[in-house]
């Protein structure tokens, strides 16, 4: 698995850096503190040197023979030279043909003491003053045992660290299976989850960590997936429904019709009904055609005046039934502007005021606008058969139509149409209904 | 009454040139909009009633040609496609009226006679003018504050209609009747939108708006 390889390998990389970072810094340190040590070791050396040549008949002899205990031993491979005052040898204990140079010397005097590499031999140089003159001691020795607890400890971390790495990858290698399990698990699940097993659901084990709410916000979205194929299903069942009725009207009669030879009235009733049942479904038809155009482009956006659109809204559906508008607008204009798909509001509050039109029972019917700070709202008043409280939240399904409604003409799709529209839009609708008294339809609309 | 028909569908065709027949006009049926283009041009009819689908040309641009060379011939659109955007696109491409099949015998036969009645001359020399506005109803040209504007063929005729009765308040249905034709209300709202394209080309930019809301009423060009 790619994410469990990946985590692995970062995890790993990130922990060799580390570790390299604190080893080398160890041994860098430990390496500077030998070297300042052994610099330590050699400037003591070069003293004692000095101190033993030239102090020899200087110092009580007890005294001389405690410096020579306390610092008997030679430094294995040192190479010693004290020079006088005129920069000639005066000491010379080993057989290797060493000198060092005036330049060196001269330096030795000038700083009081020196110290350098010479390859891998440390040298010190210090003046030593006399009674005797101006002594400059110079020393240079190789921190054999040193660099030997040098290689000693470079392989030791080398070893360390070769060792944890591999410690490492293989607890991470387990590590990041065990983490990633879960994750495996919820797609072998979820394979097992297709279209047709749709009602499948994966465990939830109500756990609070980051899976357990990865398999809760899946299942409802299943959840949600589910109910809208069901939805689909119901809609194409009811469409096909309601398309096939007019139909089987319509080949029906005229069928019956051209089996016998029937008279004149006949005829013309026959055609009458036939004509009837195609308007029907032609309306049917464009009410389907506009349920599935309405989708918003946002090109299509227009800043549209609420007073104004409702006015021409009743212009257009209230030619011939008493509407009244009431606006409780306030002087902020924005506040009663909307920016939405023109046409489609129009269609969308217009099925409103056609129902509330249809459902009235002859009386009159309000259109309510008001603006203010709080809200901008449109409510559709009418006082006339009202919508039963089971009926409420189903009148805006695809053709549905409510029993004291069957008995008007209609098709079940105009409410669904402008529900889908407001959605889209953002506007909020609620009904509020009593029998026989009459419905309100509240739609509110988002303000900025 | 002469009338050319430009209709592919056999059936309806048909049925068409039977009905019109019947009312006492002379039908010629043309089934392609090379052919309809052709006839129309070459003889004199008193309007055209097309459908917008055609073989070897569309409607829209038959329609559009004939706008060029015989700016008074009557074209009615008879087609399926009854979107907003289609009967807008029919409008800006000339044609004087629209009707969405399938539609009622009834309403063409009252379409077609209000079509060829609207036949009003208008002398050479008329200008309309409010405030910075100027309208010239026989080169159909406008311009405000010397710049001249493009309107479409419908955009003009509405613009026209408000203009010669400035200052009165036309009602939503007198202006469909006027401008489009009888009994225009069909739940859309065509005039709207042409009111305010006309708005958003006449108005805007402008310091002072001429095109007024009447909420209850209607729509008016006023002088300011």
């Amino acid at each position: 698995m790619k994410i469990k390889d990946r985590l692995l390998m970062q995890f790993t990389v990130l922990f060799a850096i580390l570790l390299l970072g604190v080893l080398t810094g160890i041994y860098f340190i430990t390496d500077s503190n030998r070297k300042s040590e052994f610099r330590n070791r050699l400037t003591e050396r070069a003293t004692v040197v000095a101190q033993l040549f030239l102090a020899e008949d200087n110092l009580p002899s007890d005294k001389f023979k405690d410096i020579i205990k306390k610092y008997p031993q030679s430094i294995p491979g040192e190479i010693v030279r004290i020079y006088d005052s005129s920069d000639q040898p005066v000491f010379l204990r080993d057989s290797i043909s060493h000198e060092w140079s005036r330049a060196i010397i001269h330096k030795v005097r000038s700083s009081g003491s020196i110290r350098y590499f010479d390859r891998n031999r440390q040298v010190v140089g210090i003046l030593y003053q006399d009674n005797s003159g101006d002594f400059c001691v110079l020393i240079s020795a190789v921190d054999q045992y040193g660099i030997k607890a040098m290689q000693q400890l470079f392989r030791v971390m080398l070893l360390f660290f070769l060792s944890s790495l591999l410690i490492t990858l293989i607890i991470g290698h387990f590590f990041s299976r065990v983490a990633l399990q879960p994750i495996k698990k919820m797609i072998r699940d979820i394979r097992i989850v297709r279209s047709t097993s749709l009602d499948q659901r994966l465990n939830e084990s109500g756990g609070k960590d980051e899976i357990s709410e990865l398999i809760r916000s899946f299942n409802d979205m299943l959840e949600h997936l589910e109910q809208s194929f069901e939805t689909q299903k119901q809609f194409v069942s009811n469409a096909s429904h309601e398309l096939r009725t007019p139909l089987t009207s319509i080949i029906g009669s005229l069928e019956v019709s051209l089996r016998a030879k029937r008279s004149e009235d006949d005829y013309r009733k026959t055609l009458e009904t036939v004509l009837n049942e195609t308007e029907h479904l032609n309306e049917l038809l464009n009410s389907l055609l506009e349920l599935a155009q309405a989708t918003i482009v946002d090109e299509d956006r227009q800043d549209v005046r609420l007073d104004e659109l409702m006015w021409q809204v009743k212009d257009e559906y209230a030619a011939h039934h008493e509407v009244e508008l009431i606006y409780h607008l306030s002087a902020d204009q924005h506040l009663y502007t909307f920016s939405c798909n023109r046409h489609l509001l129009f269609l969308a509050i217009g099925n409103i005021l056609k129902n509330a039109i249809k459902f009235s029972d002859g009386k009159k019917v309000d259109c309510i606008l008001t603006a203010n700070n709080h809200k901008t709202s449109l409510i559709i008043r009418d006082y006339g058969i009202g919508i039963n409280e089971k009926d409420r939240e189903n009148i805006f399904r695809p053709f549905f139509r409510a029993a004291n409604a069957k008995k008007y003409e209609g098709v079940g799709i105009g409410l669904s149409l402008s529900e889908k529209i407001f959605r889209l839009h953002n506007v909020l609708l609620t009904v509020r209904s009593q029998p026989g008294n009459g419905t309100d339809m509240i739609m509110e609309f988002p303000q900025h | 009454m002469n009338i050319l028909l430009v209709e592919d569908e056999l059936k309806v065709a048909d049925f068409i040139r039977k009905g019109l027949k019947e009312q006492l006009y002379d039908v010629t049926v043309a089934y392609d909009g090379l052919t309809g283009e052709r006839l129309a041009l070459e003889n004199d009819y008193d309007v055209v009633v097309m459908d917008v689908i055609l073989p070897q040309r569309n409607g829209l641009e038959v329609c559009k040609e004939l706008r060029r060379l015989k700016p008074e011939l009557p074209v009615l659109l008879l087609t399926a496609l009854g979107t907003m955007q289609d009967k807008m696109a029919g409008f800006d491409c000339g044609a004087d009226d629209y009707l969405v099949k399938p539609f009622h015998f009834e309403e063409l036969i009252a379409r077609l006679r209000v079509l060829t009645r609207r036949k009003t001359l208008i002398a050479p020399g008329t200008i309309y003018r409010v405030a910075d506005l100027e309208v010239d109803g026989y080169k159909k040209k406008v311009t405000r504050n010397k710049k001249e504007i493009q309107l479409t063929a419908k955009e003009f005729a509405l613009l026209e209609v408000l203009v010669i009765h400035k200052n009165r308040v036309l009602s939503r249905t007198k202006i469909a009747e006027m401008v489009w034709g009888i009994d225009f209300n069909r739940g859309t709202n065509l005039i709207d939108v042409y009111i305010n394209y006309l708005r958003s080309k006449i108005d805007k930019g402008f310091e002072q708006q001429l095109i007024h809301t009447v909420i209850g009423m209607g729509y008016t060009l006023k002088e300011p």
